[in-house]
């Protein structure tokens, strides 16, 4: 194991074997609760990656909402000057 | 900041959006800034310096790691199952910050981390919509 574990860090290598690749993603998998199945099932690869993708895709589009809904509610709050203090506080 | 928190501007549908793209920014900023060693985090201060909207004292490091592979390296056997898998790497390698000059393994690892840092992120962001809310609904005739 070691063995290609020092070859896969050199620049030169251009090639990694699919066992490599599934161990990576299951390892990915094992990170990442969302990408666990409730049953056991094995999950292809492809599809591990995808949903990641899609997960890092949602995490972003949810930052974008959230600065949205931020700046309204920024907007209409009428905040005494401490509060508006501590809010500064959490931004920087 | 002081403009983000006052009042006294006019309503009007740019400023709110311009408003949004500054906190978008400040969460950003503060993403690259909270996990010092990561690539990703030290790729993302790469780029909103880049953009200059990083001040200058933040540690910028001058050697990042060389890249080891520009491309995720063929699979010994192309096949379509392998292409595909391929693809949806090259996809994650776009969506993580400084992915595309990440191998493999680094990649993964990067990605859970990122992962977890943008949940945080979400979390506090949330937890400040929640707060302000609580703020304006206490203050009783808003809907």
């Amino acid at each position: 194991m070691s063995s290609w574990r020092s070859r896969s860090r050199q620049s030169n290598t251009s090639r990694i074997s699919d066992e490599q690749i599934n161990d990576l993603v299951s390892k990915l998998q094992m990170l990442l609760p969302e990408t666990r199945t409730r049953n056991n099932d094995r999950v292809s690869s492809a599809k591990v990656l995808q949903e990641t993708c899609n997960y890092i895709k949602n995490l972003h589009r949810e930052v974008d909402d959230l600065s949205e809904r931020l700046a309204e509610l920024l907007e209409t709050t009428d905040m005494s000057s401490s509060q508006a203090a501590i809010i500064r506080s959490l931004f920087m | 900041m002081e403009n983000l928190l006052s009042n006294a501007s006019p309503h009007s549908e740019t400023l709110i959006e311009e408003r949004g793209k500054r906190i978008k920014l400040a969460a950003e900023v503060g993403l690259a800034r909270s996990s010092g060693g990561r690539l990703w985090a030290r790729a993302l201060r790469r780029r909103l310096h880049r953009q200059r909207k990083l001040p200058q004292q933040t540690c910028i490091a001058k050697n990042s790691t060389p890249p080891l592979m520009k491309e995720v390296p063929l699979v010994a056997d192309v096949t379509e199952e392998k292409e595909e898998v391929q693809d949806r790497m090259r996809a994650l390698q776009r969506l993580v910050p400084g992915g595309e000059e990440m191998e493999v393994e680094r990649l993964f690892e990067e990605t859970a981390d990122y992962i977890e840092a943008l949940q945080e992120q979400v979390g506090v962001m949330r937890a400040l919509a929640c707060l302000l809310d609580g703020i304006e609904s206490t203050d009783g005739d808003k809907l």
